[in-house]
């Protein structure tokens, strides 16, 4: 059970602390409900890349990483489709610190050229390092592009090309910035060594007289249902054929995202799982596969992935897979197979919980889906799925016309 | 209003405390160091043998021998074992370094008998299972094709290589021969030689049940290590004395690997903490002088970090970045006078100062959660140091002058020294 409090400031901030007094650490977490999906068609990689620029200082702390470091502090971010992300871990005697310098870039970052020109270049790195450098890199442009039509998760978050980031200019960014980063749209959790009363105070001092100019709703295009399989293949210089397979299921918010999670552990969490039982062991078709739920806010993706083994063709893997879709649709799940997956979540949130940094973001996330509460409900979500569950699942989304197949292969 | 300009004052980090470690002494003298904790119903525990590629007879035992003790014991296949693990919600990791094998669990408080029931099976009785073992051989080779691809891999790989030489166990690298080669009886040797003659460092934390000690004493029942463990000849260090460079080429690559380094000293030597605040001020922090330079400054990589690595046998520096192709001829030159600079000028106080409090801050960290604080104690015990060691490294962080900075800058970071390798496109 994680004991927290929540407040809202008056121009918007919710403030949620989380008092451990077993740890002399404290944790600063601020979620911006910004990602990739609030991007321009024609600007996408952007949340990523300003991600870089809240690095670049402000006004009254010109060397963000700086001031944290002197204090003793390690500090970083992530963007990803939905939120963009920063935290800060820090002794917990200097977390005014956190606080000023994240108020700070809250309200007076620094955006300049020269910080601009460089970010772009250490993005694009990234991008070449990550995606465009990397065997198979070049897959999840692919298979986005392929699953969906008109919603923005139709790009992954490092952005469609490395033109859009290297065309980015100052103008896009301020008023990016101006957009999503004000007090109502993040929220700020303090963890850690910290009483609630003290946290919520030090909250107030920092964040209260930060102006808020209200709502940064976008209008996202929500994606029509697909109704006809789509299938893609790219030739590359890669070693092994691969395939993806990628499947339409309802949001992070919705019921069902528990139940297509415990279908894919049923698939693919563990050495006894069975794709990588029947597929990898058994008949030796795959080199390795696995398969997951990408946790989106919006209607996201069950993907299954795999590498063939040379010698056996695309073709026969993917109708492997399709064969283990109907066992799931068709055969009995066996009550302890279910039992199993229930056990393996239940271990996992659990011992995630024990880090200070994961409950800080957990918190927060949690409060941006509805409810910061739910981090304590998980694990009985998890626990009422059915078996009869799992088959409706498997049978309405796991379909040939809601299919998005990729064949990756090798070039001859 | 708040006076932004008026930073909040700094409160330095004095004091760091580490919890108490309880240790009991097994029956078989493995020696259990255990670091107890209630608010979470779940325990880590680990097993860690002296059977690393160090003590190897042929390449890549070590290896399979850690990736097949999963796959089948006297009792059991590997699917039962699998299923038993999974079904209980638990992990189980056994991998090898170049010094050790580590069979580690993870699992939720109420099933630990039943967890070390079936660590027990894949410590004392595996079988390698010839099957499982072409499959695991099959999957290597194909693996081995993908890594071929990566610029990392070839550029650490070759540094390996370079700075150990191609037979020896911290360097070499795996390649179709060596895998093929592997034999059943490899592996129930060196099982029967390095695990189950041998006691293990067991290091459990989080919340352990009452009866933990019978637990684990019980794992031993019917255990007999009549075997003894051989006495491994120590094989000289090809040092690489004078520093050197090397290329792989890899044909349309948009980043090239860097990967720099030298062979340092043993872990016990008496400049080993003042020469890891030596290179966490050249690449150890995200403010450190060549992610300022190369990332910050230049734009060049998306990152870049130095690090001293430790084994039994000595340490090195390692020095690893990949940057855009076109970039490879200004990134050496910059990391270059980087080291220049460490090795000519003092490090001013105000650097000098964040650097202290970040690492007492980092140290601060490393201890908080028993999780945590477990592997900075097993990494104290494998080097055979204890807790004063540990006060002794914040004690010098506390205590470092810039002079003695400079002084190990010129003992170690001589660039004349310097192993060099990129991997890439020329």
């Amino acid at each position: 059970m994680i004991e927290f409090a929540r407040k809202t400031l008056e121009n918007g901030l919710t403030v949620i602390s989380s008092h451990d007094p077993s740890t002399p650490m404290a944790v600063v977490n601020v979620l911006y409900k910004v990602g990739a999906r609030n991007e321009d068609p024609e600007k996408t990689g952007f949340a990523h890349l300003f991600e870089h620029l809240m690095f670049g200082g402000s006004k009254h702390a010109p060397v963000f990483d700086r001031e944290l470091e002197v204090a003793g502090a390690s500090n970083n971010a992530f963007t990803n489709n939905d939120l963009t992300n920063y935290y800060d871990v820090i002794p917990a005697q200097n977390i005014e610190t956190a606080l000023w310098l994240e108020s700070d870039r809250m309200a007076f970052l620094d955006i300049n050229e020269r910080s601009l020109e460089v970010q772009r270049s250490v993005v694009s790195e990234e991008f070449k390092e990550n995606y465009l450098n990397q065997p198979y890199g070049q897959a999840w442009h692919h298979l986005r592009a392929l699953a969906y039509r008109v919603h923005p998760y139709r790009w992954p978050t490092i952005g469609l090309n490395l033109k859009h980031i290297e065309e980015a200019t100052l103008e896009d960014v301020r008023a990016f910035y101006k957009r999503f980063y004000h007090p109502s749209n993040a929220i700020l959790t303090i963890s850690g060594a910290i009483e609630n009363e003290e946290a919520f105070s030090l909250a107030q001092k920092w964040f209260a007289d930060i102006p808020d100019p209200g709502s940064a709703e976008t209008q996202i295009p929500q994606e029509p249902p697909q109704k006809k399989p789509r299938r893609k293949t790219v030739e590359d210089n890669v070693p092994l054929d691969a395939l993806y397979m990628a499947f339409h299921i309802e949001g992070r918010n919705d019921p069902s995202y528990y139940v297509s999670n415990l279908l894919t552990d049923i698939l693919s969490n563990g050495s006894s799982s069975r794709l990588y039982t029947h597929l990898v062991k058994e008949k030796q078709i795959f080199n390795n596969i696995s398969a997951w739920v990408d946790g989106a806010l919006d209607p996201g993706l069950l993907i299954i992935s795999g590498r063939l083994n040379q010698g056996i063709s695309l073709e026969k893997g993917e109708e492997a897979v399709w064969h283990e879709i109907s066992l799931l649709q068709n055969e009995n799940i066996e009550e302890r197979e279910l039992m199993k997956v229930k056990n393996k979540v239940e271990f996992e949130i659990t011992n995630n919980m024990i880090s200070l940094m994961h409950r800080g973001f957990a918190l927060s996330y949690y409060e941006m889906l509805g409810d910061a509460a739910q981090i304590n409900h998980e694990i009985e979500k998890y626990r009422s799925v059915t078996i009869s569950g799992l088959m409706e699942e498997a049978r309405t989304r796991l379909t040939p016309g809601n299919s998005s197949v990729l064949y990756y292969k090798r070039k001859q | 209003m708040i006076d932004r300009s008026r930073k909040p004052d700094i409160k330095e980090v004095s004091k760091i405390k580490l919890l108490p470690l309880e240790e009991a002494r097994l029956s078989n003298a493995s020696i259990l160091h255990f670091l107890p904790d209630t608010l979470y119903d779940v325990f880590q525990i680990e097993w860690v043998f002296p059977a690393g590629k160090w003590f190897e007879s042929k390449k890549g035992v070590a290896g399979f021998t850690a990736r097949m003790m999963r796959e089948g014991s006297k009792n059991h296949n590997a699917l039962q074992l699998a299923t038993m693990i999974d079904e209980l919600g638990a992990e189980i990791d056994i991998s090898i370094s170049s010094d050790y094998l580590s069979i580690k669990a993870m699992g939720i408080t109420r099933h630990f008998d039943s967890i070390l029931k079936i660590v027990g099976e894949m410590l004392h009785e595996p079988v390698f299972p010839e099957d499982e073992l072409l499959l695991k051989k099959k999957i290597s080779l194909q693996q081995l094709l993908i890594n071929r691809e990566k610029v990392e891999y070839l550029a650490s790989g070759k540094f390996m290589e370079t700075l150990y030489g191609k037979n020896h166990p911290y360097g070499y690298k795996l390649d179709e021969k060596d895998i093929e080669a592997i034999r059943q009886e490899d592996l129930l040797s060196f099982h029967r030689q390095r695990i189950l003659a041998s006691p293990a460092w067991i290091f459990l934390s989080g919340k352990a049940p009452e009866n933990y000690l019978q637990s684990l004493e019980a794992m031993l029942s019917g255990i007999n290590p009549e075997h003894k463990t051989p006495v491994i000849e120590l094989r000289e260090t090809e040092h690489l004395e004078k520093g050197a460079k090397a290329f792989v080429a890899k044909k349309e690559a948009q980043q090239n690997a860097i990967r720099m380094g030298r062979h340092l000293f043993t872990p016990s030597h008496p400049d080993s903490d003042p020469v890891k605040i030596l290179i966490t001020i050249l690449g150890g922090y995200f403010g450190s002088r060549l992610m300022s330079k190369i990332r910050e400054e230049k734009g060049y990589t998306y990152g870049i970090y130095s690090s001293i690595q430790s084994q039994v046998h000595g340490s090195f520096l390692y020095l690893a970045t990949e940057v855009g192709w076109q970039y490879l001829e200004p990134a050496l030159k910059d990391i270059y006078h980087e080291i220049e600079i460490l090795r000519s000028e003092i490090v001013p106080a105000d650097e000098l100062n964040l650097v202290q409090n970040y690492l007492l801050g980092s140290a601060l960290n490393a201890i908080d959660g028993p999780h945590k604080a477990i592997g900075l104690y097993k990494n104290l015990i494998l080097r055979g140091k204890g807790l004063q060691d540990f006060e002794k490294y914040i004690h010098t962080i506390q205590n470092i002058s810039a002079a003695e900075l400079l002084t190990m800058a010129e003992k170690y970071l001589d660039p004349s020294r310097l192993l060099e390798v990129v991997a890439g496109e020329k």
